[in-house]
């Protein structure tokens, strides 16, 4: 065994750049955007890559743009950038919304969307948001690419199916049109212990004429190893809007709670905290009206 | 790695480690030892915050060649001709410096803030500087600093008596 010496570093500005020096570098690599997660990883000694190579001045890796229906977001844009990029604020809110509730001003100066989804953090906040979004993550490294939805990529707490030399381009959604709305909700911070963390994503496509929800898209972030999915509280929401559907929403999430998380010291906690959620979700969704007593959000 | 950037005004060229990061090179290389770690580089604190491009970040969560290309401003880097700053007289003036170790980087997040926004309500000003963190002031003198150069002291009844 040879002794650990540190890493090269390798700053391309073009992803042709990027794929040429793969192809050509024999050892373990790891890719740097934010470095939001990896310095820390680095200095701790917890990655022991042989090359870092930059992502982030690569102009193809950053940016919103829509295309055919879709939003393309680079992998290496700022959560800075999509808190307020008028596309998505427009057409993927609730992605906005929780790339403003990330970390602090310089995390999300610096944070981006890729290294989210790569670091596949069981609290990862723009996980749940991106499976509701139905989101597509685009894969290349020098053999080719792949384009796979979120809940492939995503194999478990800080696993993902990427190969060693594969990197992630770009994400991209089927834009929210206006018969949408939607949101994202969390508790807890990374400093907070972590019993408090929580996080919640929802699309709901509502028919105004008949007061009624047609689609509903559900997820859930810090009950596992990685985010999920609701499928049946998904097909419970659909129907006419009735004044339980608060009340049935929380149920059912509770419920999600206690599947997920029995006997964790945090289980007691979280089964009540995500009702609060639930709740707050309610308000960003549908306004203020739509809970009892019409509370304001805060 | 010959790291090229701009620090402060000037165009810099300096060797660097590639495992160095940007906080590594301001203070050993360049001898700019404002900005602090504070929480052992975990982007915690905020005492190593400086301006690059225009935007707050954290200097323990840059690679130092990361920054190729980029500009750099740290707290050396407001004072100009031997005056201070307006936002850090006004955190002498307001009494919002106490043990200091926070001090370069809570004011470098509220110059970022300011760059982008020269007028933040108290809350946009508590959200800039959520990121840092300060164990002496209880943050208030450290609002009524930043308000005061925002000509948002409400505190002080809202007025504008700088003519800002
Ligand atoms: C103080 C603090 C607060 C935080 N708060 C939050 C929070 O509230 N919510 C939250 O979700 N996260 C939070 N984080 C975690 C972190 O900011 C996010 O996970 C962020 O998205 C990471 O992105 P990055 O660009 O900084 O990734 P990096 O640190 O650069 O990389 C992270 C990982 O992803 C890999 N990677 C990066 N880009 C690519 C790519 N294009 N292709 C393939 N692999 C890639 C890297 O090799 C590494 O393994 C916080 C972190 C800190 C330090
Ligand atoms: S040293 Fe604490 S955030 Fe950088
Ligand atoms: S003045 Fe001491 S930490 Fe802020």
């Amino acid at each position: 065994m040879t002794e650990y010496n540190g890493y090269s570093f390798f700053g391309p500005s073009t992803l042709k750049e990027l794929l040429e020096e793969v192809a050509l570098f024999d050892g373990s690599i790891a890719f740097l955007a934010g470095g939001t997660d990896l310095i820390i990883e680095l200095k701790k000694g917890k990655k022991k890559p042989h090359l870092v190579i930059d992502v982030s001045q690569i102009p193809e890796l950053n940016g919103v743009h829509e295309e055919n229906g879709f939003l393309h977001i680079g992998s290496a844009t700022t959560f800075s950038q999509l808190a307020r990029h008028p596309l998505i604020v427009e057409k993927g809110l609730c992605l906005a919304q929780a790339a403003r509730k990330i970390g602090s001003e310089q995390i999300r100066n610096r944070g981006t969307l890729g290294g989210n989804i790569a670091s596949a953090s069981p609290a990862g906040d723009c996980l749940p948001v991106l499976l509701v979004l139905e989101a597509m993550i685009t894969l290349q490294n020098p053999d080719g690419v792949r384009r796979l939805p979120l809940s492939q990529v995503l194999q478990g707490s800080g696993r993902t199916c990427l190969t060693p030399n594969e990197l992630i381009t770009g994400i991209d959604f089927p834009v929210l049109d206006g018969g949408y709305v939607s949101g994202f909700e969390k508790l807890g911070s990374r400093t907070a212990v972590t019993v408090a963390k929580l996080n919640l994503a929802a699309v709901i496509k509502v028919d105004q004429e008949n007061h009624s929800i047609t689609e509903a898209r559900i997820a859930v972030g810090a009950l596992g190893e990685t985010a999920f999915r609701l499928p049946d509280l998904e097909q419970n929401l659909v129907g006419e809007i009735n004044p339980f559907l608060l009340h049935l929403f929380e149920d059912m999430l509770t419920e999600t709670v206690d599947n997920a998380i029995s006997g964790r010291y945090s289980h007691p906690y979280k089964r009540e905290a995500i009702r609060g959620l639930a709740e707050d979700m309610f308000v960003n969704l549908f306004g203020a009206s739509s809970v009892p007593g019409g509370r304001t959000h805060g | 790695m010959v790291l090229e950037m701009t620090v402060n005004g000037k165009a810099i060229k300096v060797e660097v480690n590639p495992n160095a990061r940007l906080l590594d090179v301001l203070r050993e290389n360049l001898g700019l030892t404002g900005a602090k770690e504070g929480c052992s580089g975990e982007g915690e604190c905020g005492a190593c915050t400086v301006i690059m491009d225009g935007k707050a970040v954290n200097s323990c969560l840059v690679l130092a060649l990361q920054a190729r290309g980029k500009e750099i401003i740290t707290i050396e880097g407001l004072e100009s001709n031997g005056e201070l700053d307006r936002l850090q007289q006004a955190f002498i003036d307001q009494g919002a410096i106490q043990c200091g170790y926070c001090t370069p980087g809570m004011i470098m997040a509220a110059k970022a803030l300011l760059m982008g926004n020269p007028h933040p309500s108290e809350a946009e000003i508590r959200l800039g500087i959520a990121g840092n963190l300060c164990r002496c002031t209880g943050y208030l003198k450290i609002i009524s600093a930043i308000q005061e150069v925002a000509g948002t002291n409400l505190r002080k009844g809202g007025q504008d008596d700088d003519g800002v």
